[in-house]
């Protein structure tokens, strides 16, 4: 390459800057002439005006050659001269002319008195201009949108009391209309926003606001405004939500006094994939408590309430498919999901009913497990009604539907059957606890939990367990992977061979149990409107 | 920070309007966005985040394409003006190439022009860097006002308060017409990418010749 110095990777940087400014000079021009309107930053495109304008330029030098000689070249010239010193001079040389024709041309000169006549007189014909001395909230109004402006140079605590003071005495003293009204509150809110906490508040915030007070100025002199005051108000609102629902749109790095703006490619890429402002995630643990929002419309208060009710249909439909999952052995994960789903949409709808209607109750479905099981491996509390039960814990299976309890201190064994002797476990109706020994040259000793962890190993290896097979009128089932579930209260040794792993339930003092005919049972407990049947070594070797 | 990565063959420069609030430097931005050919401009980007703490600026990302094989960037940041915001303008500043201070011409704003400057010259030196040795352009803004009856300050006024120590280049300007926006910018634009190609460029080279 030419330009680039002995080394290929590093230009020569004379030639490659000279070569950049070059490119900055052909690039870094105005395509279109446009004008930003410095209140509302409105952007317009003025191609037609200017063209308006040159044709004036040439009317008005018409009768000077020179002149117009003169600034067709200045025109044409590469500006060396500021744009903007351009157009003053072509400001200047265009309205010289039309002075000299005013100031000599008596037949102007009567036209523009009669017109100025008429005026008048159409004037008088017009209704009383509404104005500051003739209706005090327009006195008030004005006020305030001058205290906007000041706030609007410079957030100042004093100007932000004044203004908040101001539409104090405009609500104790006029009668205005909801909308108006509603309007202010909100405008009145994010100044106190913005004095509480203005580093917190968009900078766009007091512009913002001086739009909506515009509006309600127009609002009360013209008795209508151009301006959607209902888009206005939504806006203002939003400077307020914001506020409080933290904000993430672009991820910076910003610990301690450190900010990475990166100026590496793709961060810029990054950020330039973004459209403007945009992408709101919310975050957990919003404090949005202490927060009014009486500032509703009706509109958005039914849009809300609407997103509420959607929210709590997706929580209905996720209950079922948790319900079915808490059951399944091998789903936790899946079942830990779902669980997690629900309660942070039950979360989100909690926190925006209490936002924007604190007070009222908003119902959320609630879930009912079928069988108290949770698959986790946690112990959860269940609290009911009152009564004594001799247990505190209890292991509950489900079979066919019916939740079956066994209080965890008779359990002496639970898992899955040596392969050794599965299948010689899977036929017999009496097991001896030998058979559990995972190796034939292992010991018992070690293998079993509760009262048959205190029985020795020739204890042990003398004790049968008798297989129930059915409980009360059910029988159960032996899948192909079963698990076997060995009792032992002292005297009484059952074996049960069942298809799910048992979940374990802490419980309450306060549950109650009741007695039932069934023999094989010890009683149902209700659980959480769940009828749970407590079976025991004792119980089913009664049966 | 520029960054001028050899092996990828780009040059990103950072140039930051800095100036007192209500100034004119987004509108700058926002002209230079609505009225500039659309192959050289990115999204201009106004940035809210809200993490320990907010920050709000604006970001035009200006692309000059390929010279010599490098991929020329230059983007253009503009910091908030109020004085509130200090720490963003802090943050923004970080890294910063080059600079236009952006005054206001409103003599009602004389004295905030003089903070805002102060305030550019300590938030330079807590990043070590001096006013004096940075590419640097003033612009004084709302000249179009001058001719109305709001109390304006004059250019010499202006030069007297801003420039008398700095002597750098100044434009007058009215941004939202567009009024000494782009001469501004042309004129950073080169200061910058001088500066960068100068500071960058050339260092490696003259290390590599004295290796050898």
């Amino acid at each position: 390459m030419n330009n680039t110095s002995t080394n290929n990777n590093i230009p020569e940087p004379e030639l490659f800057t000279s070569k950049i400014e070059e490119t900055i000079d052909d690039l870094f021009k105005p395509s279109k002439k446009i004008e930003i309107d410095p209140l509302t930053q409105e952007v317009k495109e003025i191609e037609v005006e200017e063209k308006e304008n040159d044709l004036t330029i040439e009317l008005a030098l018409e009768p000077n050659n020179d002149g117009e000689q003169e600034i067709n070249l200045k025109k044409d010239e590469p500006s060396e001269i500021p744009k903007y010193a351009q157009v003053h001079k072509e400001i200047e040389k265009t309205e010289e002319p039309k002075t000299v024709e005013l100031e000599h041309d008596e037949f102007d000169l009567e036209l523009e008195l009669d017109e100025a006549e008429k005026e008048e007189e159409t004037q008088a014909e017009k209704p009383l201009e509404i104005t500051a001395s003739t209706h005090p909230l327009l006195e008030h109004l004005q006020r305030l949108r001058e205290k906007l402006y000041t706030i609007e140079w410079e957030a100042e605590p004093g100007e932000l009391k004044e203004a908040i003071g101001i539409i104090d005495e405009i609500q104790k003293e006029f009668q205005l209309n909801h909308e108006v009204s509603e309007l202010l509150l909100i405008s009145k809110k994010v100044m106190e926003a913005i004095e509480k906490n203005p580093k917190e508040i968009s900078p766009n915030a007091p512009s913002l606001l001086k739009i909506a007070i515009e509006s309600i100025i127009e609002k009360e002199t013209e008795g209508d405004t151009q301006r959607d005051i209902l888009s206005i108000k939504e806006q203002v609102s939003s400077l307020l939500l914001e506020n409080q629902v933290t904000k993430d749109v672009v991820h910076l790095e910003s610990k301690e006094t450190e900010l990475e703006i990166s100026n590496e490619k793709e961060e810029i890429n990054k950020i330039e994939g973004t459209e403007a402002i945009s992408e709101v995630h919310l975050k957990d643990n919003i404090p949005l408590e202490n927060i009014e929002a009486n500032y509703l419309s009706n509109e958005a208060s039914e849009l809300i309430k609407s997103h509420l009710d959607a929210l709590s249909q997706q929580v209905k439909r996720i209950i079922p498919l948790e319900k079915v999952l808490a059951k399944k052995k091998g789903m936790e994960k899946l079942y830990g999901f779902q669980k997690g789903l629900r309660l942070a949409l039950e979360e989100e709808i909690k926190k925006i009913s209490d936002f924007f209607f604190p007070g009222e109750e908003i119902a959320l479905p609630k879930i009912h497990y079928d069988s108290p099981s949770i698959p986790e491996e946690k112990k959860e509390s269940i609290r009911e009604k009152k009564a004594d039960i001799p247990w505190k814990e209890l292991y509950i299976l489900s079979v066919d539907g019916v939740e079956i309890g066994i209080p965890i201190e008779e359990i002496g064994f639970f898992g899955k059957p040596p392969w050794l002797s599965k299948s010689f476990i899977k036929k017999s109706h009496i097991i001896p606890l030998s058979k559990l020994k995972p190796w034939p040259w292992s010991k018992l000793k070690g293998i079993f939990s509760e009262r048959l962890a205190e029985l020795s190993e020739d204890e042990l290896k003398k004790l049968n367990a008798t297989v129930v097979s059915k409980i009360g009128n059910q029988e159960l089932p032996i899948p192909p992977d079963f698990y076997l579930l060995v009792l032992y209260d002292g005297q009484n040794c059952i074996a049960l061979r069942v298809g799910d792993a048992p979940v374990n339930v802490k419980l309450s003092e306060e549950l109650s149990l009741e007695k039932t005919n069934d023999t094989c049972f010890e009683g149902i407990l209700n659980m959480n409107g769940t009828k749970v049947h407590i079976i025991s070594a004792k119980s089913l070797s009664r049966s | 920070m520029a960054l001028i990565d050899l092996s990828k063959r780009e040059v990103h420069c950072k140039i930051v309007y800095y100036g007192p609030g209500r100034c004119g430097k987004t509108t700058n931005l926002l002209y230079i966005y609505n009225s500039m050919n659309s192959n050289a401009k990115g999204k201009l980007l106004t940035i809210e985040t809200k993490g320990d703490r907010t920050l709000f600026f604006d970001l035009l990302p200006l692309n000059l394409g390929k010279i010599n094989g490098f991929d020329i960037r230059i983007q253009l940041y503009t910091v908030p003006g109020q004085s509130i915001y200090e720490a963003t303008r802090k943050l923004v500043l970080k890294g910063v190439d080059g600079l236009v201070f952006v005054a206001d011409s409103l003599r009602v704003r004389r004295k905030k022009n003089l903070e805002s400057l102060q305030d550019l010259i300590a938030n330079l030196q807590g990043y070590n860097l001096d006013i004096h040795s940075m590419p640097l352009v003033l612009q004084y803004n709302k000249r179009d006002l001058a001719s109305s009856p709001i109390p304006t300050l004059s250019i010499e006024e202006l030069e007297q308060d801003l420039n008398s120590r700095l002597g750098v280049k100044a434009f007058e300007a009215a941004a939202t017409k567009g009024l000494g926006v782009f001469e501004t910018l042309k004129d950073i634009s080169k200061k910058t990418v001088r500066y960068v190609a100068t500071k960058h460029l050339l260092r490696p080279e003259k290390q590599m010749e004295k290796a050898l």
